[in-house]
């Protein structure tokens, strides 16, 4: 096996452009943005909220905060955590809607009654199939393990592990200081990792 | 019954063979964070990255810890069901008509 120990830089911001682009008056890129932003709102539901039922709505607000706010946005920079933070409150609205109903989160692969899958990007073909099979075990464990984090650690590691924002934009969302996203964060990852590498049982 | 499982220390002392160059100090769970993070300072970056090619048990642990990180990335790029995708599309269309509508 490949020894990689190379660091893993986080996705850059792909906001800010697409944004200043959008504000700019092209509508190919309007449609990108408001298509995004309704991925985030949908992943962040299905794996923070756990309420995928939920998610329509939230993805609804996503749509229309953000189409009122490009059209006065002067610092594309701040959509990212403008926007996740949109839908982080999206989605608590919609969870004090149902405060009698258990918490649930929806499982990251679980078949959907409709046939289709929700199932992660296609794999990458240059792994080996043990290694794609390693992966399937891992997503579910990492499913698993999401579940037993507090919800705020489950929201920080979305927002920093998944979608790759920085520990300043995290604290922004979050409304918690830089150093409280370190912690939290730090106490997450030990978590999954224990999680993800406990023996099958 | 059963007593909790112990995990392993993040950072084990070096288990090298002799022919490796004796690596620098093995580095602490928060260096390799902010290493996979890409945040140290290059010249730190270097000493790391030399260590964990020197070092068996901090390279493995590295290795485990970047696994973990790539699994929540793909998470995160993580593919709509198809009918939800359609019904996001339906929903700019919508917008967008009505805009247009507008102006
Ligand atoms: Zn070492």
């Amino acid at each position: 096996m490949k020894k990689v120990t190379g660091p893993v830089p986080p996705p850059a911001d792909v906001y800010a452009d697409l944004v200043r682009e959008a504000a700019g008056g092209d509508p190919a890129a309007m449609e990108r943005l408001l298509t995004r932003v309704q991925e985030v709102a949908w992943r962040f539901s299905v794996a923070v909220c756990g309420h995928a039922d939920d998610a329509e709505d939230a993805m609804q607000e996503a749509l229309l905060k953000t189409y009122r706010y490009t059209s006065s946005i002067r610092e594309p920079e701040a959509f990212r955590p403008w926007l996740h933070r949109t839908v982080k409150n999206a989605c608590l609205m919609n969870r004090r809607k149902r405060v009698h109903e258990p918490p649930r989160l929806e499982s990251l692969d679980q078949p959907r009654a409709d046939g289709d899958g929700a199932t992660f990007d296609p794999p990458d073909p240059r792994r080996n199939p043990e290694q794609l099979v390693a992966n399937t075990r891992l997503k579910g464990r990492l499913q698993q393990a999401m579940r037993g984090l507090p919800p705020s650690q489950r929201a920080i590691v979305f927002l920093r592990e998944m979608q790759g924002l920085s520990t300043r934009e995290v604290a922004q969302v979050m409304g918690i200081s830089e150093d409280n996203v370190k912690t939290r964060l730090s106490r997450a990852r030990k978590a999954l990792q224990t999680a993800l590498e406990r023996p099958a049982r | 019954m059963t007593t909790p499982r112990r995990r392993p220390p993040v950072a084990r002392p070096a288990r090298r063979s002799s022919a490796a160059p004796p690596p620098a100090a093995c580095a602490q769970a928060d260096q390799l964070w902010a290493y996979l993070d890409g945040e140290l300072p290059p010249a730190r970056a270097r000493a790391i990255a030399r260590h964990l090619a020197a070092c068996e048990s901090c390279g493995a642990c590295a290795r485990r810890l970047r696994t973990m990180l790539e699994t929540c990335r793909a998470a995160g790029c993580r593919k709509l069901p198809a009918d939800v995708r359609a019904r996001a599309r339906e929903r700019v269309r919508a917008l967008l008509a009505a805009a247009r509508k507008k102006t």
